[in-house]
Protein backbone atom coordinates (compact mmCIF):
# COMPACT_ATOMS: atom_id res chain seq x y z
CA UNK A 1 0.00 0.00 0.00
CA UNK A 2 1.65 3.39 -1.25
CA UNK A 3 0.96 6.77 0.62
CA UNK A 4 -1.71 7.58 2.97
CA UNK A 5 -5.37 6.56 3.91
CA UNK A 6 -7.44 7.87 1.53
CA UNK A 7 -11.27 9.30 2.89
CA UNK A 8 -13.22 6.28 1.39
CA UNK A 9 -10.34 3.95 2.62
CA UNK A 10 -11.33 5.44 6.41
CA UNK A 11 -14.93 4.69 5.59
CA UNK A 12 -14.17 1.38 4.24
CA UNK A 13 -12.18 0.54 7.54
CA UNK A 14 -15.11 1.82 9.68
CA UNK A 15 -17.49 0.01 7.48
CA UNK A 16 -15.67 -3.49 8.98
CA UNK A 17 -13.67 -3.54 5.17
CA UNK A 18 -10.42 -3.80 6.67
CA UNK A 19 -6.89 -4.74 3.83
CA UNK A 20 -4.18 -6.34 5.43
CA UNK A 21 -2.42 -3.15 3.71
CA UNK A 22 -4.58 -0.87 5.26
CA UNK A 23 -3.83 -2.73 8.88
CA UNK A 24 -0.25 -2.34 8.13
CA UNK A 25 -0.09 1.32 7.35
CA UNK A 26 -2.20 1.76 10.39
CA UNK A 27 0.10 0.10 12.49
CA UNK A 28 2.96 2.33 11.29
CA UNK A 29 1.27 5.74 10.26
CA UNK A 30 0.68 8.04 13.30
CA UNK A 31 -0.84 10.63 11.49
CA UNK A 32 -3.18 7.88 9.53
CA UNK A 33 -4.37 5.80 13.12
CA UNK A 34 -4.99 9.80 14.67
CA UNK A 35 -7.02 10.28 11.28
CA UNK A 36 -9.13 7.32 11.65
CA UNK A 37 -9.66 8.06 15.69
CA UNK A 38 -10.77 11.11 14.26
CA UNK A 39 -13.22 10.08 11.75
CA UNK A 40 -14.71 7.37 14.25
CA UNK A 41 -15.38 9.83 17.23
CA UNK A 42 -18.53 11.42 15.63
CA UNK A 43 -19.94 7.62 14.74
CA UNK A 44 -18.35 6.66 18.52
CA UNK A 45 -20.37 9.89 20.22
CA UNK A 46 -23.62 9.28 18.07
CA UNK A 47 -24.18 5.76 19.39
CA UNK A 48 -23.54 6.26 23.22
CA UNK A 49 -25.77 9.82 22.89
CA UNK A 50 -28.03 7.27 21.54
CA UNK A 51 -27.90 4.78 23.67
CA UNK A 52 -28.29 6.96 26.49
CA UNK A 53 -31.12 8.90 25.33
CA UNK A 54 -33.18 5.52 24.24
CA UNK A 55 -32.22 4.28 27.62
CA UNK A 56 -34.44 7.45 29.18
CA UNK A 57 -36.95 6.66 27.06
CA UNK A 58 -37.64 3.50 27.55
CA UNK A 59 -40.65 2.95 29.22
CA UNK A 60 -41.43 0.59 32.12
CA UNK A 61 -41.93 -3.06 30.86
CA UNK A 62 -46.07 -3.69 30.15
CA UNK A 63 -47.14 -6.28 32.24
CA UNK A 64 -48.59 -8.33 29.36
CA UNK A 65 -45.51 -7.60 27.41
CA UNK A 66 -43.21 -8.42 30.21
CA UNK A 67 -45.02 -11.94 31.35
CA UNK A 68 -46.64 -13.61 28.44
CA UNK A 69 -45.41 -16.84 29.98
CA UNK A 70 -47.67 -16.19 33.31
CA UNK A 71 -50.25 -15.57 30.88
CA UNK A 72 -50.26 -18.19 29.41
CA UNK A 73 -49.97 -20.54 32.80
CA UNK A 74 -53.05 -18.66 33.70
CA UNK A 75 -54.64 -19.43 30.72
CA UNK A 76 -53.34 -23.19 30.65
CA UNK A 77 -54.61 -23.46 34.18
CA UNK A 78 -58.11 -21.89 33.78
CA UNK A 79 -58.58 -24.19 30.61
CA UNK A 80 -57.57 -27.14 32.74
CA UNK A 81 -60.34 -26.31 35.14
CA UNK A 82 -63.03 -26.07 32.61
CA UNK A 83 -61.68 -28.98 30.51
CA UNK A 84 -61.99 -30.77 33.83
CA UNK A 85 -65.09 -29.69 34.56
CA UNK A 86 -66.79 -30.58 31.54
CA UNK A 87 -64.58 -34.18 31.75
CA UNK A 88 -65.90 -34.87 35.13
CA UNK A 89 -69.74 -33.91 34.03
CA UNK A 90 -69.47 -36.34 31.42
CA UNK A 91 -68.59 -38.81 33.04
CA UNK A 92 -70.95 -38.08 35.81
CA UNK A 93 -73.91 -37.33 33.67
CA UNK A 94 -74.04 -40.74 32.21
CA UNK A 95 -73.49 -42.53 35.82
CA UNK A 96 -76.40 -40.21 37.50
CA UNK A 97 -78.66 -41.20 34.66
CA UNK A 98 -78.10 -45.10 34.85
CA UNK A 99 -77.92 -44.37 38.67
CA UNK A 100 -81.67 -42.63 38.33
CA UNK A 101 -82.89 -45.20 35.37
CA UNK A 102 -81.82 -47.69 38.21
CA UNK A 103 -83.57 -46.54 40.84
CA UNK A 104 -87.20 -46.35 38.48
CA UNK A 105 -86.54 -50.05 37.14
CA UNK A 106 -86.36 -51.03 41.17
CA UNK A 107 -89.45 -48.51 42.66
CA UNK A 108 -91.27 -50.31 39.01
CA UNK A 109 -90.25 -53.83 39.96
CA UNK A 110 -91.23 -53.07 43.64
CA UNK A 111 -94.93 -51.80 42.56
CA UNK A 112 -94.78 -54.98 39.99
CA UNK A 113 -94.09 -57.23 42.83
CA UNK A 114 -96.21 -55.79 45.22
CA UNK A 115 -99.55 -55.90 42.88
CA UNK A 116 -98.35 -59.91 42.09
CA UNK A 117 -98.06 -60.76 45.62
CA UNK A 118 -101.26 -59.19 46.18
CA UNK A 119 -103.02 -61.24 43.56
CA UNK A 120 -101.70 -64.26 44.39
CA UNK A 121 -102.51 -64.04 48.05
CA UNK A 122 -106.16 -63.73 46.86
CA UNK A 123 -107.56 -67.45 47.13
CA UNK A 124 -110.54 -66.25 45.16
CA UNK A 125 -110.46 -64.21 41.63
CA UNK A 126 -111.69 -60.67 42.07
CA UNK A 127 -115.70 -61.12 41.04
CA UNK A 128 -116.00 -64.44 43.34
CA UNK A 129 -114.63 -62.37 46.40
CA UNK A 130 -117.84 -60.80 47.80
CA UNK A 131 -119.33 -65.00 47.80
CA UNK A 132 -115.64 -65.87 49.60
CA UNK A 133 -116.58 -63.56 52.26
CA UNK A 134 -120.32 -64.79 52.52
CA UNK A 135 -118.57 -68.70 52.98
CA UNK A 136 -115.88 -67.39 55.28
CA UNK A 137 -118.26 -65.40 57.26
CA UNK A 138 -120.41 -68.65 57.69
CA UNK A 139 -117.40 -70.93 58.75
CA UNK A 140 -116.00 -70.44 62.15
CA UNK A 141 -113.27 -71.99 61.09
CA UNK A 142 -113.04 -69.17 57.94
CA UNK A 143 -112.78 -72.59 56.11
CA UNK A 144 -115.39 -72.75 52.88
CA UNK A 145 -117.68 -75.68 53.51
CA UNK A 146 -115.64 -78.83 51.98
CA UNK A 147 -116.29 -80.66 55.19
CA UNK A 148 -119.91 -80.11 54.72
CA UNK B 1 -35.53 -1.43 -4.62
CA UNK B 2 -35.07 -2.84 -1.42
CA UNK B 3 -35.71 -6.81 -0.89
CA UNK B 4 -37.73 -7.41 1.91
CA UNK B 5 -35.72 -9.68 4.59
CA UNK B 6 -36.96 -12.87 5.58
CA UNK B 7 -40.42 -12.47 7.42
CA UNK B 8 -39.60 -15.52 10.30
CA UNK B 9 -36.82 -16.03 12.07
CA UNK B 10 -36.46 -19.17 10.53
CA UNK B 11 -33.26 -19.42 9.48
CA UNK B 12 -31.94 -19.73 13.02
CA UNK B 13 -31.00 -23.71 13.43
CA UNK B 14 -29.60 -25.95 16.06
CA UNK B 15 -31.55 -26.80 19.79
CA UNK B 16 -31.58 -23.32 22.18
CA UNK B 17 -35.24 -23.84 23.29
CA UNK B 18 -33.58 -23.43 26.93
CA UNK B 19 -32.76 -20.30 26.69
CA UNK B 20 -35.93 -18.94 25.55
CA UNK B 21 -37.72 -21.13 28.67
CA UNK B 22 -38.17 -18.19 30.77
CA UNK B 23 -39.49 -15.88 28.43
CA UNK B 24 -40.18 -13.02 31.18
CA UNK B 25 -36.52 -12.85 31.86
CA UNK B 26 -36.00 -12.41 27.52
CA UNK B 27 -38.22 -10.06 27.78
CA UNK B 28 -36.44 -8.09 30.54
CA UNK B 29 -33.08 -8.96 29.17
CA UNK B 30 -33.44 -7.55 26.03
CA UNK B 31 -36.51 -4.87 25.46
CA UNK B 32 -34.00 -2.20 26.27
CA UNK B 33 -31.90 -2.96 22.91
CA UNK B 34 -35.27 -3.88 20.99
CA UNK B 35 -37.13 -0.83 21.71
CA UNK B 36 -33.67 1.39 21.39
CA UNK B 37 -33.20 0.04 17.82
CA UNK B 38 -37.56 0.73 17.03
CA UNK B 39 -36.72 4.27 18.60
CA UNK B 40 -34.03 4.90 16.42
CA UNK B 41 -35.32 3.75 13.50
CA UNK B 42 -38.67 4.87 13.85
CA UNK B 43 -38.13 7.98 15.44
CA UNK B 44 -41.70 8.26 17.09
CA UNK B 45 -42.14 6.74 20.39
CA UNK B 46 -45.52 4.92 19.95
CA UNK B 47 -44.96 2.72 17.33
CA UNK B 48 -41.23 1.85 19.02
CA UNK B 49 -43.13 1.00 21.74
CA UNK B 50 -45.85 -1.38 20.13
CA UNK B 51 -43.70 -2.85 17.75
CA UNK B 52 -41.50 -3.59 20.39
CA UNK B 53 -44.33 -5.40 22.06
CA UNK B 54 -45.02 -7.07 19.21
CA UNK B 55 -41.40 -8.19 18.45
CA UNK B 56 -42.01 -9.97 22.07
CA UNK B 57 -45.21 -11.38 20.95
CA UNK B 58 -43.52 -12.86 17.49
CA UNK B 59 -40.42 -14.22 19.69
CA UNK B 60 -43.21 -15.54 21.78
CA UNK B 61 -45.23 -17.95 19.13
CA UNK B 62 -42.05 -18.25 17.16
CA UNK B 63 -39.64 -19.54 19.96
CA UNK B 64 -40.31 -23.05 19.13
CA UNK B 65 -38.33 -21.47 15.56
CA UNK B 66 -35.37 -20.52 17.56
CA UNK B 67 -32.63 -22.99 17.34
CA UNK B 68 -29.90 -20.71 18.36
CA UNK B 69 -27.20 -20.42 15.17
CA UNK B 70 -27.36 -16.63 16.56
CA UNK B 71 -27.83 -15.11 19.60
CA UNK B 72 -31.17 -14.47 21.50
CA UNK B 73 -30.43 -10.53 21.13
CA UNK B 74 -29.71 -11.11 16.69
CA UNK B 75 -33.10 -13.14 16.86
CA UNK B 76 -34.50 -10.53 18.18
CA UNK B 77 -33.56 -7.79 16.42
CA UNK B 78 -34.20 -9.65 13.17
CA UNK B 79 -37.83 -9.67 14.12
CA UNK B 80 -37.72 -5.51 14.99
CA UNK B 81 -36.06 -5.30 11.50
CA UNK B 82 -38.61 -7.62 9.41
CA UNK B 83 -41.58 -5.23 11.68
CA UNK B 84 -39.71 -1.93 10.56
CA UNK B 85 -39.64 -2.94 7.30
CA UNK B 86 -43.63 -3.86 7.64
CA UNK B 87 -44.19 -1.24 9.69
CA UNK B 88 -43.16 1.45 6.63
CA UNK B 89 -44.21 -0.41 4.22
CA UNK B 90 -47.86 -0.42 5.48
CA UNK B 91 -48.03 3.01 7.92
CA UNK B 92 -46.00 4.38 4.54
CA UNK B 93 -44.29 6.27 7.01
CA UNK B 94 -41.96 8.97 5.87
CA UNK B 95 -40.85 10.18 9.24
CA UNK B 96 -37.31 9.88 8.13
CA UNK B 97 -38.07 11.98 4.83
CA UNK B 98 -39.81 14.54 6.37
CA UNK B 99 -38.95 18.49 6.14
CA UNK B 100 -40.18 19.07 9.94
CA UNK B 101 -38.23 17.54 12.40
CA UNK B 102 -40.06 15.05 14.58
CA UNK B 103 -40.40 15.83 18.21
CA UNK B 104 -37.75 13.41 18.88
CA UNK B 105 -35.80 15.34 16.29
CA UNK B 106 -35.94 17.54 18.99
CA UNK B 107 -35.92 15.82 21.65
CA UNK B 108 -32.33 14.57 20.40
CA UNK B 109 -30.45 17.58 21.35
CA UNK B 110 -27.24 15.34 21.71
CA UNK B 111 -27.01 16.31 25.32
CA UNK B 112 -27.01 12.87 26.09
CA UNK B 113 -22.98 12.97 25.31
CA UNK B 114 -21.58 10.94 28.55
CA UNK B 115 -18.14 12.71 28.48
CA UNK B 116 -18.72 16.02 30.11
CA UNK B 117 -15.28 16.76 31.23
CA UNK B 118 -14.55 18.36 28.42
CA UNK B 119 -14.63 22.66 27.68
CA UNK B 120 -17.91 23.98 27.16
CA UNK B 121 -17.11 24.86 23.58
CA UNK B 122 -15.12 21.18 22.99
CA UNK B 123 -18.72 19.56 24.41
CA UNK B 124 -20.98 22.20 22.27
CA UNK B 125 -19.05 21.01 19.42
CA UNK B 126 -19.48 17.17 19.67
CA UNK B 127 -22.97 17.90 20.14
CA UNK B 128 -23.47 19.60 17.11
CA UNK B 129 -21.57 16.85 15.30
CA UNK B 130 -24.09 14.01 17.58
CA UNK B 131 -26.97 16.07 16.10
CA UNK B 132 -25.35 15.94 12.42
CA UNK B 133 -24.76 12.45 12.68
CA UNK B 134 -28.30 12.01 13.66
CA UNK B 135 -29.54 14.35 10.70
CA UNK B 136 -27.68 12.65 8.44
CA UNK B 137 -28.98 8.95 9.17
CA UNK B 138 -32.09 10.70 8.42
CA UNK B 139 -31.33 10.44 4.65
CA UNK B 140 -29.77 7.65 4.51
CA UNK B 141 -31.75 4.50 2.64
CA UNK B 142 -33.62 2.02 4.96
CA UNK B 143 -31.10 -0.33 4.60
CA UNK B 144 -27.86 1.71 5.21
CA UNK B 145 -29.82 2.68 8.06
CA UNK B 146 -30.56 -0.07 9.29
CA UNK B 147 -27.04 -1.47 9.32
CA UNK B 148 -25.71 2.01 10.48
CA UNK B 149 -27.63 1.78 13.70
CA UNK B 150 -27.01 -1.58 14.44
CA UNK B 151 -23.35 -1.30 14.03
CA UNK B 152 -22.90 1.82 15.87
CA UNK B 153 -25.59 1.91 18.51
CA UNK B 154 -26.18 -1.65 18.64
CA UNK B 155 -22.52 -2.05 18.10
CA UNK B 156 -22.93 -5.35 16.48
CA UNK B 157 -20.47 -6.92 14.73
CA UNK B 158 -20.71 -7.13 11.02
CA UNK B 159 -21.53 -11.05 11.04
CA UNK B 160 -24.38 -10.28 13.77
CA UNK B 161 -25.82 -7.75 11.81
CA UNK B 162 -26.06 -10.33 8.64
CA UNK B 163 -27.37 -12.76 11.09
CA UNK B 164 -29.51 -9.90 11.93
CA UNK B 165 -30.73 -8.57 8.78
CA UNK B 166 -29.94 -11.78 6.43
CA UNK B 167 -28.03 -10.32 4.17
CA UNK B 168 -24.83 -11.89 3.48
CA UNK B 169 -21.65 -9.82 5.44
CA UNK B 170 -20.09 -8.61 2.25
CA UNK B 171 -23.33 -6.86 1.62
CA UNK B 172 -23.57 -5.30 5.24
CA UNK B 173 -20.17 -4.05 5.13
CA UNK B 174 -21.09 -2.51 1.49
CA UNK B 175 -24.39 -0.71 2.66
CA UNK B 176 -22.21 0.20 6.08
CA UNK B 177 -19.81 1.28 4.00
CA UNK B 178 -21.89 3.75 1.47
CA UNK B 179 -23.77 4.32 5.31
CA UNK B 180 -20.72 5.69 6.96
CA UNK B 181 -19.06 7.33 3.93
CA UNK B 182 -22.34 9.44 3.36
CA UNK B 183 -22.79 10.40 7.06
CA UNK B 184 -18.63 11.53 7.09
CA UNK B 185 -19.65 13.71 4.01
CA UNK B 186 -22.77 14.94 5.49
CA UNK B 187 -20.71 15.91 8.73
CA UNK B 188 -18.15 17.77 6.48
CA UNK B 189 -20.43 19.71 4.58
CA UNK B 190 -22.34 21.13 8.21
CA UNK B 191 -18.77 21.53 9.75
Amino acid sequence: MSGHLSPVEISEWLAGIRTPGAERHLAECAGCAWELERASEPLTRFGAAARAWCAAETPAPRPELVAPTARRRQRVAAMRVVLAAAAALLVAAPVYYQHQRALETARQDGALLEQVQTEVSRSAPEPMQPLEKLVAWNSPSGQSGSSQ
Amino acid sequence: METTLAAEPASVTGIAAGELADFDAVVRAHQPAVFRFLLASLREREPAENLTQECFLHAYRGRRSFRGDASVRTWLIRIAVNLVNDHRKSARLRFWRRAAQTSLDVAFTGDWLADRRSSPEAEASAREQVQAVWRAAAGLSQRQRTVFLLRFVEEMEIREIAAATGLQEGTVKAHLFRAVDAVRKRIGDTK
